[in-house]
């Protein structure tokens, strides 16, 4: 297939991405070396770079040049105030109260829930017993002609 | 000795806070438009490092304020239904602002011109160049943005190319009298950062 020879191909682009670091300080000295190679044999990225360089120097002294916001006293009473713990701080996550009131409503319900389940398991047997010794208290009245003492399993001395 | 280390950290925020807050503030005027807002994300900012533990930090607390910063503007933007304008195409074409002849007096200045310029680029372009402009190296950048070091590699380079390609930045280009390349101390500047970077 043809390639249109207007269309940067991948290695111009490539280069021309070095090239742009390299006019920012950000190449290492291998890359710089290989980009010196490529730059000794093309004119045009000669050109870009130098292009380059005049405008990023024109940008790095209008940066400079810049005056800086004012500094501000109202930050610098919050940060005195903060480092001296009169602040609590809003920016730090804290769980919502509801949120907790929820949960330990929750823990509270269930050991509920299970005292009771308990309590209900218990109940049955120990009423079962109950019962069973109240009948036979009654049985034993009645064989024993009533108002005589009775003992524990019937046995009459 | 706790006494100590709390004076300790509390002259580092100080410091820290002189160092960087005007830096910072630009940045957040820069990333959302207005100084009040960025004044809140500042402040926002230097809370958390009250809150930071130097040790943890201290080696890179540049990187570490300009990236909670950025993220606390992304925060605002996005509740003022702004965030499309952070994530911006970089294809954005650039105005053309050559009809107006009392704007082209004005811009006679290369520096002035491209400065300006800088302000109308693509969000994520304009971004990495001022950080670039703050002493940040692409890896920081990259620290700072979130971006891979190869993305950032490749939004400053387009970045760059569209300050250059710039018709009028073209205009000014040709005007300066022949070798007028670099001059001394941005190419200073630019070499003690390179050298840094490599340490």
């Amino acid at each position: 297939m043809h390639q249109n020879d207007d269309q940067p191909t991948d290695t111009d682009r490539d280069r021309a991405i070095r090239l742009s670091a390299d006019v920012l300080g950000q190449l290492d000295d291998e890359q710089r070396r290989l980009l010196e190679v490529d730059l000794q044999s093309n004119a045009t990225m000669r050109k870009q770079r130098e292009d380059l360089l005049v405008v990023v120097d024109a940008l790095s002294h209008q940066h400079a040049a810049e005056s800086l916001p004012t500094p501000s006293l109202e930050l610098r009473e919050a940060i005195q105030a903060r480092l001296e713990g009169e602040v609590c701080l809003p920016d730090k996550p804290v769980k919502p109260t509801s949120e907790r009131t929820r949960w330990s409503r929750r823990r509270v319900v269930v050991t509920l829930a299970i005292i009771a389940s308990l309590l209900a398991i218990l109940a049955v047997p120990i009423g079962q017993a109950w019962r069973t010794r109240e009948t036979a208290n009654e049985d034993l009245a009645i064989m024993g002609g009533g108002g005589a003492p009775a003992t524990l399993g019937g046995v009459k001395r | 000795m706790s006494a100590n280390r709390d004076g300790d950290s509390r002259s580092w925020v100080l410091a820290t806070v002189d160092e960087f807050e005007g830096r910072l503030t630009r940045y957040a005027i820069r990333l959302l438009g207005d100084e009040h807002s960025a004044r809140d994300v500042v402040q926002h900012t230097f809370l958390r490092l009250c809150d930071a533990v130097p040790d943890e930090i201290q080696n890179h607390v540049g990187p570490w304020l300009f990236r909670v910063c950025r993220n606390r503007s992304l925060d605002v933007l996005r509740k003022n239904g702004r965030v499309e304008s952070l994530g911006g195409s970089e294809s954005e074409q650039l105005p053309a602002r050559e009809s107006d002849p009392a704007v082209i007096a004005e811009q006679q200045d290369l520096g002035r011109w491209v400065y300006q310029l800088l302000g109308e680029l693509a969000t994520s372009q304009r971004e990495v160049i001022e950080l670039w402009l703050n002493d940040f190296s692409y890896q920081q950048i990259s620290q700072i943005t979130g971006r891979t070091e190869g993305h950032v590699r490749v939004i400053a380079h387009r970045g760059l190319s569209r300050l250059r390609e710039h018709p009028r930045t073209r205009q000014l280009l040709d005007d300066l009298p022949p070798g007028s390349t670099a001059k001394p101390v941005a190419s200073a500047r630019r070499l003690s950062r390179h050298s840094s970077m490599c340490e």
